[in-house]
C-alpha cells in the first residue's frame, strides 16, 4: 500500500520509487535538522528547500494537482498554530533576507509555516514513492525500536481492517435507509452502529491475537533481510546532507551581504 | 496398533453465559487421515477446531499422539498443528504477503534467507508468487484464503485444521485447493492429518476419508463420506441436506422415481 494514494493515475515507477527506503528516510531526517535547529533569524533559508519535494514529485510522475491538494490540506491547521505568535511577541527582530522591519512574533510565524511546508513536502515525497511495508522495514533496519515498528505495522494493518468494517456498516445502512435521515442526524442509529463497529473490531482483534499466537509469536518480530545500499541510495543520502546544509549556507550569505 | 493422532475424550465446553456446546464429545483421528466435520450452523464446528489448538479452556482431554494438550505443551503442539481460520482477513497481519508467510518460520528460528526461500516456494506452490509483495488487505477473498493457507502450510504441520477452507473461492480456486490438500502428504513427503470443517459437502466428499456429523454437542455419525452424504434421512434429522451435485450422480438417486412435484423442485 502506498500511504498516499493518487487515485487519478496509475502508480508510477520512477527512479525515486526504486531508491532504497532507508536512503529516503535518512534524507527526510537530514531535512528535519534545519527545520528544527536553524536559528530563527535564518528562517528564510528554508525557502529553497520547499521547492525540492515539489520538483522531485513532479519529475517522478506524481500528478501535480494531487500533490498540491495533499500538501495544502494541513495548512489551515499549521496557520492556526502559527497565527497567534505575531500578537504574543511584538518585540523587534531581525530576519536575514527580509527587506524591512519585523517583530519576533512574525519571525516565529514564518518559521512555523515554512518548517511545516518543507517537512510536509518531504514526507509527502517519501510516502508517495514508498510502500508502507517498505517504510516499516526501513525503519526497523535503521535501528528504530522494534516495538515501535511492530505497533506501527499492526496499526497500519488493523487500520485497513477497521476501514473496511466501517465501510461495510455504512454501506449496509445506506442500502436499507431508503431516504431516511442522514446518519449525523440520527443519534440513536449512529450509537447503535458505533456499538456494532466496536464489537466487531473487538472480535477481529481477538482473531488477530489468535493468529499471532498460533504461529509462535512471543513478542519479538523477526523480519526478512534486505540487500545492501546501492550507489543511487548513497547519492540520495548525500543529496539529503547537502540540502540540510543549504539553509545555513543561505543565511550565512544573507548575513554576509547585509 | 498405531495410536490415533488426535484423541478427544469427554470434551466439555461452553462459552460464558451460554448453554454448554459440547458435553462429553469423543473423537479419534488417525495419522494421515482426512476427516471432514459437517453440521448445521452454530453446532460448534469452528469452536471444536479452536479447542484443538488450545485457544479456549475446555474440560475432558485432548491428546496429540501421546502428548496431552495442556498449558506446558501448548507451544510445542502449536508447532505441529496448523489452523486456518474461516475469516482469512484477520489471519494475515504482516505488511506483505511474503512477510506474513515467513512469519511463522522466523518465529521458529529459521534464518531470514532460509525463511524467505521457503515462503517464496510455498507461494509458488499455491499460485500466489506474483502477489508476494502486496499488502494482504489488497487481495481478494480467495487470494487471502490461499495466503492464510500458505502461512500455515509453510510451517509443515503434522496436523492441519481447516475451517471452511472453500469459503470465498471460485470454482477454479476451489478445485486447486482440493488438489493441493489432497496432494499435501506427497508434497511434504510425510503423512499430514487433516481435519476439515465445512458446509461444502462436495469438498468433504472429494477430499475426506471419513465424515463426522456434529450435532447437539456430540458426534452423531462418523463414517465414510459417501455413506453419510447418501443418508438423506440422517442429514435431514440434523438440519442438513444432501448436496445437489451428489443427487445428480446415478448412485445417489432414490430407488423409486420422484413424482412430478419432486422433479420440478429439483
Amino acid at each position: 500500500m502506498h500511504l498516499l494514494h493518487f487515485p487519478s493515475s496509475p502508480l508510477p515507477d520512477s527512479w525515486l520509487h526504486r531508491v532504497d527506503p532507508r536512503a529516503k528516510l535518512l534524507l527526510v531526517l537530514c531535512v528535519a535538522c534545519p527545520c528544527l535547529l536553524l536559528p530563527y533569524r535564518a528562517t528564510l533559508g528554508l525557502l529553497p528547500l520547499a521547492a525540492f519535494p515539489l520538483l522531485v514529485l513532479v519529475r517522478s510522475g506524481c500528478p501535480p494537482r494531487a500533490i498540491a491538494r495533499a500538501w495544502l490540506t494541513p495548512v489551515p491547521f499549521v496557520l492556526f498554530l502559527a497565527a497567534w505568535h505575531p500578537w504574543l511577541d511584538p518585540s523587534p527582530a531581525w530576519l536575514a533576507g527580509w527587506p524591512g522591519e519585523l517583530t519576533a512574533g512574525w519571525v516565529r510565524f514564518w518559521r512555523i509555516l515554512l518548517s511545516a511546508l518543507v517537512l510536509i513536502g518531504f514526507l509527502l515525497a517519501l510516502v508517495a514513492t514508498t510502500s508502507a511495508p517498505a517504510l516499516l522495514s526501513a525503519l526497523a533496519r535503521l535501528g528504530a525500536p522494534r516495538w515501535l515498528v511492530l505497533i506501527l505495522g499492526f496499526n497500519l494493518r488493523y487500520l485497513a481492517l477497521l476501514l473496511r468494517r466501517g465501510a461495510d456498516l455504512r454501506a449496509a445502512r445506506a442500502l436499507r435507509a431508503a431516504g431516511g435521515a442522514p446518519l449525523s442526524r440520527n443519534l440513536r442509529l449512529s450509537a447503535g452502529m458505533l456499538t456494532q463497529f466496536l464489537a466487531r473490531t473487538l472480535a477481529d482483534s481477538e482473531q488477530v491475537e489468535h493468529a499471532l499466537t498460533l504461529r509462535g509469536f512471543d513478542g519479538r518480530c523477526p523480519t526478512l533481510g534486505a540487500g545492501p545500499l546501492r550507489r543511487l541510495d548513497f547519492a540520495v543520502i548525500a543529496a539529503g546532507l547537502a540540502i540540510a546544509l543549504l539553509p545555513w549556507a543561505a543565511s550565512w550569505l544573507a548575513g554576509f551581504a547585509r | 496398533m498405531i495410536p490415533p493422532r488426535i484423541l478427544i475424550r469427554r470434551l466439555r465446553f461452553g462459552y460464558p453465559g451460554q448453554p454448554e456446546l459440547f458435553h462429553g464429545l469423543d473423537l479419534d483421528v488417525q495419522p494421515g487421515e482426512a476427516l471432514g466435520i459437517i453440521g448445521s450452523n452454530g453446532c460448534g464446528k469452528s469452536t471444536l477446531l479452536c479447542l484443538l489448538v488450545g485457544l479456549h479452556d475446555s474440560g475432558g482431554s485432548i491428546h496429540f499422539d501421546d502428548t496431552p494438550l495442556t498449558p506446558p505443551n501448548l507451544a510445542a503442539l502449536r508447532r505441529r498443528v496448523g489452523l486456518v481460520f474461516q475469516d482469512s482477513e484477520t489471519q494475515l497481519f504482516m505488511p506483505t504477503v511474503l512477510e506474513d508467510v515467513a512469519f511463522g518460520l522466523l518465529n521458529q528460528g529459521l534464518a531470514p534467507a532460509q525463511a524467505e526461500a521457503r515462503a517464496r516456494d510455498m507461494l509458488r506452490q499455491i499460485g500466489l508468487e506474483s502477489l508476494a509483495d502486496r499488502p494482504p488487505h489488497q487481495l481478494s477473498g480467495g487470494e487471502q484464503r490461499r495466503a492464510a493457507l500458505a502461512g500455515v502450510l509453510v510451517m509443515q504441520p503434522d496436523v492441519l485444521l481447516l475451517d471452511e477452507p472453500s469459503l470465498n473461492l471460485d470454482p477454479r480456486g476451489r478445485r486447486q485447493l482440493i488438489e493441493l490438500l489432497d496432494d499435501l502428504p506427497r508434497r511434504l513427503n510425510r503423512p499430514v492429518t487433516r481435519v476439515i470443517t465445512s458446509h461444502d459437502l462436495d469438498l468433504v466428499w472429494d477430499l475426506c476419508d471419513r465424515a463426522a456429523l456434529l450435532d447437539g454437542g456430540q458426534i452423531v455419525a462418523s463414517v465414510p463420506p459417501d455413506q453419510l452424504l447418501r443418508d438423506a434421512d440422517l442429514l435431514a434429522a440434523h438440519g442438513l441436506e444432501p448436496p445437489l451435485s451428489l443427487l445428480a450422480r446415478p448412485r445417489i438417486l432414490p430407488a423409486s422415481p420422484p413424482d412430478q412435484e419432486d422433479r420440478q423442485c429439483i
